[in-house]
């Protein structure tokens, strides 16, 4: 969404990310107008790569000079080809924008190295941007930047607006749950609540979308309880089919046990729903109190609702969210924090701590010296042509004016 | 190498190349061959023979030229030619594609070991319902500028055999 309103202001934006197998490698078109580079990195555990600093240095360093890359915008701080390509952005000149989506913890190993690997990602960024409040503390204390100084300046864009119609009302209460079926979403809650649910009112119907390894948890507590006529489970749903996945709810219950943000609830307030949510992370920034009814991250907090009951107004919710929250604000928001990074004074001593982080960029540079020998710059191939919305435009009107002979030739020329 | 994109057209045929002329860098070899030839007659062991026999294919492989060629016979199809070898001693192989499979002849990009390249392509699709795609310029892969040209050509004559038809 955030792309498509880019775009529409004029950017050009390109995507790059690692291949999804089977087969998806290679160069491909999203929706008109944004270019996704797909890379043969092998995913080793859901949708990750493994981390290696130097493997993505050619392919990027080839984009970025053939598309003529101003500014280079990673999310996500467990993504290994986004570290990297902040990493490597700074030997082509290219301006780095940082955002994360997830809060990490401080105390487990796992989160210990990734937050390590972030602060040194972090000196070399020109600017970062968060999406609550919440995670804005996370990643600051995260990513050690203490340093008033530095270009730590964060923003907190707001979100989304959808075009919705309401449900109607009915005598079942439908919950929705649509997620990723993983621990981190608190399926566990779920599993634990929804029998009682269930049992407590007897006119809940469940409606559960998605797919994720805890999916079998969920298909053994309906079996268990006998609760296959009212909870259903969709499997996974389609961005395009969520919308409609909401419509048939008057509830949405999110269960997650850490959530920076969160869309999903989001999503299911401008659908008109009714949010019921544990407290945790960035959720209290997202909605005013009335929306949205919390609860505490433990199974006896979660088994509390209904409190719909006809006070809640679906259509006058859906209202309210789309004056908070707008894609293309939240676009105009993004242009800022990346004018922000490219007007960054170029400090050529980027703060280094560690020796080994020392060691890497030294062979990085060894590598990007190799590379311009190995494929100079006059040699590659470089983009001419990208999605041109005025020509789109010219060319369908010129297909409505005319009869339709060769109107598929038309298209074919760009 | 430099490389020489020249557009032939004939009553029933039109034809783009892209061809690496032969330069004069690998006569070299040659002289480097004769001298050895000389110096091998004097110590005649095989392994001069060997350093020989290796210059001598350096030589030929180097200042040989390459040509590729897509070939449009308005009405009937498109033919990929790959030209290896000097003028009058080469070794062609062709492809011909009839117009009744080609659904559509296309520029894309793709990756290309660490590089990204842009190719021209003719996609087809046989009765039977099995599409491929034809790489054109396999070999030789001229940049952009060249293979626009060619896009622009080939349309402006299939549309041109369409009308005619």
């Amino acid at each position: 969404m955030l792309a498509a309103n880019l775009i529409q202001r004029g950017h050009k934006v390109i995507v790059i990310t690692h291949s999804h197998p089977p087969d998806r490698v290679g160069i491909r078109w999203l929706l008109p107008s944004l270019k996704v580079y797909y890379l043969p990195f092998v995913p080793i555990a859901s949708s990750a790569t493994l981390p290696d600093f130097l493997s993505f240095l050619p392919y990027f360093r080839t984009i970025v000079l053939r598309e003529r890359v101003r500014l280079v915008h990673s999310h996500a701080s467990l993504s290994a080809l986004g570290h990297e390509g902040l990493l490597h952005a700074h030997l082509l000149g290219v301006r780095t924008v940082f955002t994360d989506h997830s809060l990490f913890g401080f105390a487990d190993a796992a989160s210990i190295l990734t937050n390590k690997l972030m602060a040194g990602t972090m000196r070399n960024v020109d600017a970062v941007i968060c999406v609550s409040h919440t995670g804005r503390e996370n990643t600051v204390l995260r990513g050690e930047l203490f340093d008033e100084s530095e270009d730590g300046r964060t923003m907190v864009p707001g979100r989304q607006s959808r075009r919705i119609s309401p449900t109607h009302c009915m005598d079942t209460v439908t919950i929705v749950v649509i997620s990723r079926l993983a621990y981190r979403k608190g399926i566990d809650l779920l599993v634990a609540t929804a029998p009682l649910i269930c049992d407590a009112f007897p006119n809940v119907r469940f409606v559960v979308g998605g797919d994720g390894p805890k999916l079998i948890d969920l298909l053994q507590m309906r079996e268990k309880h006998r609760l296959q006529d009212r909870i259903e489970l969709l499997g996974p749903v389609r961005h395009a089919d969520v919308r409609s996945v909401l419509m048939r709810g008057h509830i949405f219950m999110n269960t997650s046990l850490t959530e920076s943000f969160g869309i999903a609830i989001l999503e299911a307030a401008c659908a008109g729903l009714y949010v019921v949510s544990t407290r945790v992370g960035g959720v209290p920034e997202i909605l005013p109190t009335d929306m949205i009814n919390f609860a505490e991250p433990d199974t006896d907090g979660v088994s509390y609702l209904d409190r719909s009951g006809g006070t809640h107004d679906p259509l006058r919710a859906h209202e309210r969210v789309k004056a908070l929250y707008d894609w293309a604000e939240v676009a105009e928001r993004t242009e800022v924090v990346s004018s922000w990074g490219a007007h960054a004074p170029d400090d050529g001593a980027r703060a280094v701590f560690w020796p080994i982080y020392t060691i890497i960029l030294v062979v990085d540079c060894v590598f990007f010296l190799f590379l311009e020998w190995w494929l100079p710059r006059e040699n590659i191939d470089f983009v001419e042509r990208h999605w041109d919305a005025d020509k789109f435009r010219e060319i369908v009107q010129d297909d409505d004016d005319s009869s339709g002979i060769n109107g598929n030739d038309n298209m074919a020329r760009d | 190498m430099p490389q020489d994109f020249v557009v032939t057209h004939g009553t029933a045929f039109h034809e783009f190349r892209v061809q690496i002329s032969a330069s004069t860098g690998p006569w070299k070899w040659l002289i480097l061959f004769m001298v050895g030839l000389i110096l091998a007659n004097q110590h005649s062991s095989w392994k001069w023979w060997l350093a020989l026999s290796f210059l001598m294919i350096l030589f030929l492989s180097q200042a040989s030229g390459r040509s590729e060629s897509i070939i449009v016979f308005p009405g009937h199809g498109i033919q990929l030619e790959t030209r290896n070898g000097f003028e009058k001693m080469s070794a062609t192989t062709r492809r011909f594609i009839p117009l009744t499979v080609i659904r559509d002849v296309i520029i894309n990009e793709g990756l290309y070991g660490w590089n990204v390249r842009y190719y021209l392509a003719v996609m087809t699709e046989d009765p039977l319902g099995h599409q491929e795609i034809h790489v054109a310029f396999a070999n030789v892969l001229p940049r952009f500028p060249v293979l626009l040209e060619v896009y622009n050509g080939i349309h402006d004559i299939l549309e041109e055999s369409k009308i005619n038809m």
